[in-house]
């Protein structure tokens, strides 16, 4: 009995002590500080090959914006690999959860994740970033939904604060939310039901959504206008703000307008495509505000210049300042 | 479930003084969580601990007292400052002149990052800087766009809320030969100085030479800081540490003061702090600011052009 009580009462008071006088005399007193010169950060590497450990992953690869890390989500879990080790660095994972979406920032190692966990009567689906800098997390904030509600496109701007997110219903309606820089979710009133695409621009609050019917409506501060009707599609968006929109006929892109949303859509730069192409070929590199064209999955063509990106395996996706390749069991990031 | 009783019965009524005052101190600066202290401790024990553990004099520098030839020398030094519980950042700009005070673009609606105002000013480096309420209209916002006190920029008075000649406020600023000013001033001595540039926000930490912290921690516990200083030859001095993390929870002012002594500050003062608390240099932010998307909206920085 005695022994009982010395494990369960006496024991655990020691350790809490012995952490206390351990903060109190040893972390909180001021001690030495190591001051080291940082040179500047060397160029990102122009290629990085990164094996993949596990046999099963698909095409759905993502990179940081260094290539220091690259990632994949499976059975609710963000997988993480160190692309210098080829190595798991880290997974993600909830406890009684799933981690339905993510994304990594456009400009540093964190990535934002969203997760979903069903409290019975409800779900409970929950924004939290995590950086590989500092090992932190952040809770962003919650939401409730309903089941059948899941989290199908988001769109975040490090500039402006504001994350985006469409939440779908099991009839494919969305429920648009905009998240602030204090962690508010605030519905966006939609004039329509359901989204298509969106492009959040980066240094205004202002985002883009294609409707399912095909219309392009612009945002500004949760209020929505009709920006052009149907026969366009929402390409993409450069490092500036400059916007790209496809002219669609026949279910191919024939034109691409690109301008900003201070000038009217009349006057925006016209660039006539020579060959319709397929609307999921035509990637708007945001670095340097490029348009390329994808061309038999591999080859990138970058217009107006004609400059060729030439494949190191097949394409699987882009960021910042990396195309992202699968290679057999490999992944290769190549600088552009 | 014991751990919840006793450890916060060790930490405000045991031996570990350090941990209690550390915790009020943080408590008791932040607006919103002042709570954390009042639930555990008297009115009067908060008192007598922020009382001892904020004892900073205050002083005026005088810019006189510096003179330096500026070589309009280009060069820009990054450094990491480490110790147990905080990791920074230091920038060192050899010609004080290049720096100048950025502003939100969208004042007094709101404030922008660092980030934007330093690349919509070609920047090439920039710290947050000046304070702002956080309240608006009632509600807690916080998106920089009212600041607080004075901005100057171009020598133009481009905000203040100093509604008479009387007013003193904490200025943090440059004179036309890049002379770093800190101190409490009012409207008629701001004009005298010929400050060109300048925010408020304080205390200041280093006058003249002379700390201005002598005993406690400076009364502001631990987090996020940015602060500013500068040496004798001239060379300004950046300074980040992040907090709120594993990594690094934070700094005290005296830590602030300590590694601005370390670099041989001659002036220096605090900036504002917490998720403000940025580093941005050639086209992106370099420190681990505390906000999940990285930056907060801010309504001034200190920028290198």
């Amino acid at each position: 009995m005695k022994k009982k009580i010395l494990i369960w009462f006496i024991f655990p008071i020691i350790i809490q002590i012995c952490f206390l006088f351990y903060i109190n005399n040893i972390f909180l007193t001021s001690g030495k500080i190591d001051i080291k010169q940082i040179t500047d950060s060397p160029d990102l590497p122009e290629k990085i090959n990164v094996k993949l450990i596990y046999n099963d992953v698909n095409n759905d690869i993502s990179a940081s914006y260094d290539g220091k890390y690259i990632s994949f989500l499976k059975d609710g879990k963000i997988f993480v690999l160190n692309s210098k080790k080829s190595s798991l660095q880290k997974i993600i994972y909830v406890d009684d959860g799933v981690v339905e979406y993510y994304t990594w920032l456009p400009d540093r190692d964190r990535i934002l994740y969203f997760y979903k966990k069903n409290l019975g009567y409800e779900y409970e689906i929950s924004l939290v970033a995590y950086d590989f800098n500092n090992f932190n997390y952040l809770e962003v904030g919650k939401i409730y939904v309903r089941k059948g509600e899941n989290v199908r496109n988001v769109t975040l701007s490090t500039l402006t604060n504001m994350i985006y997110v469409n939440i779908v219903n099991k009839f494919g309606d969305s429920l648009l939310y905009r998240i602030d820089i204090m962690g508010q979710f605030n519905q966006v009133y939609l004039p329509f039901n359901k989204i298509d695409r969106m492009l959040e621009l980066r240094h205004k609050d202002e985002i883009f959504i294609q409707s399912a019917d095909g219309r392009i409506y612009l945002f500004k501060n949760k209020i929505g206008s009709l920006f052009l009707n149907k026969g366009y599609e929402l390409l993409g968006v450069g490092l500036n703000d400059t916007v790209y929109i496809g002219k669609i006929i026949n279910n191919s892109i024939t034109k691409i307008f690109f301008g900003k949303t201070d000038q009217t859509f009349s006057k925006w730069n016209v660039i006539n495509l020579e060959i319709p192409v397929n609307l999921n070929s035509v990637l708007i590199l945001p670095k340097r505000n490029e348009i390329g064209l994808l061309k038999y999955n591999s080859e990138i063509e970058l217009l107006p210049s004609g400059k060729v990106i030439s494949p190191d395996g097949q394409y699987v996706g882009y960021n910042d300042n990396y195309i992202i390749y699968k290679k057999s069991n490999n992944v290769v990031l190549k600088f552009y | 479930m014991l751990a919840c009783i006793v450890i916060p019965a060790l930490v405000f009524y045991g031996p570990f003084s350090n941990i209690r005052d550390m915790w009020v101190e943080s408590a008791m600066t932040t607006s919103s969580h002042q709570f954390l202290a009042t639930l555990f401790l008297p009115e009067q024990k908060i008192k007598s601990i922020m009382e001892r553990a904020n004892s900073v004099i205050f002083g005026n520098s005088n810019p006189n007292l510096l003179n330096f030839v500026n070589h309009h020398d280009n060069t820009i030094e990054l450094y990491e400052v480490r110790s147990k519980y905080f990791v920074g950042k230091v920038m060192l700009i050899k010609d004080p002149t290049r720096v100048k005070v950025g502003v939100s673009r969208l004042l007094p609606r709101e404030g922008q990052t660092v980030s934007q105002i330093a690349q919509e000013n070609n920047a090439i480096a920039a710290i947050n800087a000046g304070g702002f309420l956080g309240m608006e209209n009632g509600s807690w916002s916080a998106t920089g766009g009212v600041p607080e006190g004075i901005i100057i920029h171009d020598g133009k008075i481009y905000y203040s809320d100093l509604v008479n000649d009387k007013i003193k406020r904490d200025i943090v600023g440059f004179d036309a030969e890049g002379r770093l000013i800190v101190g409490r001033f009012n409207l008629q001595e701001i004009k005298s100085l010929g400050i060109k540039e300048a925010i408020s926000f304080g205390p200041p930490l280093i006058v003249n030479g002379q700390p201005m912290i002598k005993n406690g921690d400076g009364g502001w516990g631990i987090a996020p800081r940015t602060a500013i200083g500068q040496r004798p030859d001239g060379t300004v001095i950046f300074l980040t540490i992040d907090g709120r993390a594993l990594e690094s929870v934070g700094a005290t002012l005296k830590d602030v003061q300590d590694i601005m002594l370390k670099y041989g500050a001659y002036n220096a003062a605090n900036l504002d702090g917490g998720s403000s608390t940025t580093m941005y240099y050639k086209g992106r932010v370099i420190n681990n600011p505390s906000n999940p998307l990285g930056e907060r909206t801010v309504p001034t920085v200190f920028m290198v052009k």
